[in-house]
């Protein structure tokens, strides 16, 4: 069976020093605005709400499978943006979620597309 | 035949750059920055419940690494290029502490972007590959991708 939810437009944003303690997390000193910063945005609420609904905690662990960015324009701290999510779960593949997400600016220019594979492994002793 | 340089040409082999001992410390310091909720990053005993020996690597950490690597190798080369796309396949999960080596190449290059390999490997030599992946390069001092059709 197959699940799919849109999440959004949402509101995202990442201040200076949340950006400077993400590019820390990936490398200690590091500094500028990582390539990666976009995935922050998924632990918006609303995404993991949906993620929640679709996968059964209890029983299984996520892996993040695949990732890919593209850009199409910077992104910089402390500037609003919206992301627009679409989340599909089923088993064609195995037990798994992908999420389409999309970052525009407030003008609506989109700056960055991004895909997220997660991968669902059963818990040993899951109920 | 490969070259190893700064150079951005097609074949060359880009100077392999090491990053660790990833420990606890990092990971934790990652998912917390990364707001990532996943209890295999955090949580020791649920890594261990699932097999690991250790807090888990996020792959996303790995392919924080590989920009890293990507943004050094592009700044050795002094042209400004922009990274268009980056992407990673995380093949087998890396419990911490691992010291892991980011490793490219070039394979390809068109007027619109340069096409590197990313490798990311543990630095056990039996380790298997952690992730594999792409990073897509602008010309120099060139512009953006064209967002998708209905993007």
């Amino acid at each position: 069976m197959s699940t799919a939810r849109r999440v959004g437009p949402l509101a995202v944003r990442a201040s200076a020093p949340e950006v400077a303690a993400l590019a820390q997390g990936v490398l200690p000193g590091g500094s500028g605005v990582p390539d990666i910063l976009p995935i922050r945005f998924l632990a918006h609420a609303e995404v993991q709400a949906a993620l929640a609904a679709m996968t059964d905690m209890a029983r299984h662990v996520v892996l993040h499978e695949a990732q890919s960015f593209d850009f199409a324009g910077e992104i910089h701290a402390d500037t609003d943006y919206k992301m627009t999510c679409e989340l599909a779960s089923g088993n064609e593949s195995g037990a798994r979620i992908t999420i389409e997400s999309v970052i525009s600016d407030m003008s609506g220019t989109i700056v960055c597309e991004f895909h997220t594979t997660l991968r669902l492994l059963p818990v040993a002793g899951g109920a | 035949m490969s070259r190893l340089g700064s150079g951005l040409g097609r074949g060359a082999v880009l100077p392999a750059v090491a990053y660790g001992p990833i420990d606890e410390a990092w990971v934790r310091a990652y998912a917390a920055a990364a707001l990532d909720p996943n209890p295999l990053h955090r949580d020791l005993a649920v890594a261990q419940a699932a097999g690991f020996g250790g807090l888990v690597v996020p792959g996303m950490l790995l392919l924080g690494l590989c920009g890293r690597a990507v943004a050094g190798w592009v700044a050795a080369e002094g042209a400004g290029r922009r990274v268009l796309h980056l992407s990673g396949r995380f093949l087998a999960p890396l419990a911490a502490p691992v010291s892991v080596e980011v490793s490219g190449r070039v394979v390809a290059v068109a007027a619109a972007r340069t096409v590197l390999r990313l490798t990311v490997k543990a630095a056990s030599a039996s380790a298997p590959l952690a992730c594999v992946g792409e990073a897509w390069l602008s010309p120099p001092s060139g512009g953006w991708l064209s967002p998708s059709p209905g993007g």
